[in-house]
């Protein structure tokens, strides 16, 4: 045994102590934090770092493993798995970003409206989020990118629209019972117009819930557009994704199952930061919620 | 829950199918790509192509066709495929025994695994054994279940040998057989159920282990045992009735990666295989069959939710 691993230095102390100590929300969702920023910065700065061209094959290191030269090792085409995966993260954080924009702009808007209005618009509202939640949603998105073509747009807008109703759900009930407060009713009595109130009143009340069910469904996202992938609908091959990456690491499972299961990896890393974070967010609110 | 409430819901549940019908029959008609080429290849002829056409009914207005297979429908003739012929009806009855099974399977596997884990960790709330379920929970929620699937293939079948990697075999060459073929894609999916299970039920539990109804249980000298089963379980039970029903609306479509990665021929890979062919004639109504399935599971939910619950009865 190594001296280095007998004699504990000062960092492994220090790491000791962070690993032994009782997972406080704190530290999880620090690491959380910084595993996300990471990942985000990588895949922004991905053309200027020092990374393989991500179709490029290296027909001498096909399903290598880990080593100097391929970091995370190389896919069944001799292609670099860590550029792969920064590329792909782009992809990724495309999609689960994007739609869940959408799906919290448009949403919410509903929503507000949904729960402000009584009568026609909150019953046309809420019946074609019903409709939505109704169709089998992978099924759709599949009908809708199949028939305009898969690209990092038509994954997100589509992921996008099937995020609407679930946003429509969560903010239309508090803003019901929002509608019937006393600064509301205030505001309408002094004559505040509809979208002003929505604005300027309602929204800010509404804005922690909104945030902590977008983290929720950022992960979603991401999830969503590494199925799509893995059936070959996500942003065409050569280009890598990450659901694509798992899906091609299959032909190699049995020799190589460390091609399939790096991506694996990353992938459930990041979904796992956001509900970390998600959850975080829910207690912080939850304990505000329980002030008023 | 009277029988006006009940009506109310039963026509809301028809006007959310009917737009289900319309959207989904507009889908259909956007999908670019032209089925009478399709299948009749390049060298058809116009005649033959209008001949085709006029077969599928192709040549009548979209409200026309529209109104042709919605009437059909409801007398129960889905029509047959453009593509090769087959009966709808007949397929989706082949289809529906695997997916069905399937989505049971799951769901009793992942109630089998959520209940018990769930009143133990919050049974020992805080401790390591709530704490490693909490982990565990965590990572299965994260986890796609794509990516689970990969996993237990490499394990289970690749590994081990203990199940088939893919296909499926129909109830009818042996029960055994069947479970055998359905293991692994019932665990994947049982496992991410499962997740969502635990969640629920476990923070339900801890809530009921608070009432004053508990203390006075304990005080009378149950044993931990009796007061969890019996007294602690039941209203726990009640929010996740509501989440069983959901997911079973959402298995019995939704388990299209997973049908597709087992290669199991349910309801999900025929609905992939009309988006990949553009068959629109199957595609429109297996749509419509799962949404259907949908909203009536949620509606059967709603209504068992009221006689589980007596309060929500007596609120209405």
């Amino acid at each position: 045994m190594p001296v280095d691993t007998l004699v504990p230095t000062a960092e492994a102390t220090h790491r000791d102590k962070v690993t032994t100590r009782r997972a406080r929300p704190g530290a999880a969702t620090a690491a959380a934090s910084v595993v996300l920023g990471t990942i985000v910065l990588a895949a922004l700065l991905a053309p200027v770092l020092p990374l393989e061209n991500p179709e490029h094959t290296d027909v001498s290191a096909l399903s290598a493993g880990f080593g100097a030269e391929h970091p995370l090792g190389t896919d069944a085409l001799g292609r670099d798995t860590l550029a792969r995966i920064v590329y792909g993260a782009r992809v990724s954080l495309t999609v689960g970003l994007g739609a869940t924009a959408i799906g919290a702009v448009v949403g919410t808007l509903l929503g507000m409206i949904a729960g402000l209005s009584t009568g026609w618009a909150q019953a046309i509202v809420m019946r074609l989020a019903d409709v939505l939640l109704a169709f089998p949603a992978l099924v759709l998105a599949l009908a809708v990118i199949g028939a305009v073509g898969p690209s990092a747009t038509s994954v997100t807008l589509v992921v996008g629209v099937l995020f609407v109703p679930g946003f429509v759900r969560v903010v239309q009930a508090p803003v019901l019972s929002l509608a019937q407060r006393e600064f509301v009713l205030a505001c309408r009595a002094m004559g505040m117009s509809a979208t002003r109130l929505m604005l300027r009143e309602i929204l800010p009340n509404i804005t922690g819930l909104v945030v902590t069910y977008a983290v929720t469904m950022f992960g979603l996202g991401v999830m969503i557009e590494g199925g799509l992938g893995f059936l070959g609908m996500s942003v065409p091959p050569p280009a890598p994704t990450w659901g694509g990456m798992i899906s091609e690491g299959r032909q190699v499972l049995a020799e190589h199952p460390v091609v399939t299961l790096t991506p694996t990896a990353v992938l459930v890393l990041v979904v796992l930061c956001a509900n970390v974070l998600g959850d975080r967010l829910t207690a912080v609110f939850d304990s505000r919620g329980a002030m008023l | 829950m009277n029988a006006r409430y009940l009506a109310g819901r039963l026509g809301q549940a028809a006007i959310v199918l009917a737009a289900v019908a319309v959207v989904t029959f507009v889908l259909g008609r956007i999908l670019p790509g032209d089925l009478a080429a399709a299948v009749l290849g390049p060298t058809a002829t116009p005649e033959q192509t209008a001949a085709f056409n006029h077969r599928i009914g192709a040549d009548h207005s979209a409200i026309e066709q529209f109104l042709d297979w919605l009437t059909a429908a409801l007398t129960g003739d889905l029509g047959t495929s453009p593509l090769n012929g087959q009966s709808v009806s007949a397929a989706l009855r082949d289809r529906a025994e695997p997916s069905l099974l399937l989505m049971l399977l799951a769901e009793a596997l992942a109630l089998a695994i959520a209940v018990p884990a769930a009143l133990w960790a919050a049974y020992r709330r805080g401790r390591p054994a709530d704490r490693i379920a909490n982990g565990a929970s965590s990572f299965l929620l994260a986890a796609p279940q794509f990516a689970i699937a990969v996993l237990l293939v490499y394990v289970f079948a690749v590994r081990l040998g203990w199940a088939p990697a893919t296909g499926y075999t129909p109830l009818a060459q042996g029960a055994g057989e069947t479970l055998r073929s359905l293991m692994l894609p019932a665990v994947t999916l049982a496992l991410g159920l499962a997740a969502v299970y635990f969640r629920v039920l476990r923070n339900g539990v801890i809530e009921t282990l608070r009432q004053d109804y508990i203390l006075a249980a304990r005080a009378q000298g149950l044993t931990p045992r009796e007061i969890l089963l019996r007294h602690a379980l039941r209203p726990a039970l009640l929010p996740l009735v509501t989440l069983v029903g959901l997911n079973f609306g959402v298995l019995i479509g939704g388990a299209v990666v997973i049908e597709q990665l087992f290669a199991i021929p349910g309801l999900g890979t025929y609905a992939l295989g009309a988006v990949r062919a553009k068959d629109f004639v199957v595609l429109q109504s297996v749509v419509l069959l799962i949404a259907a399935l949908y909203v009536l599971v949620n509606l059967a939910v709603e209504v068992l939710y009221g006689l589980l619950d007596p309060r929500i009865r007596h609120a209405r």
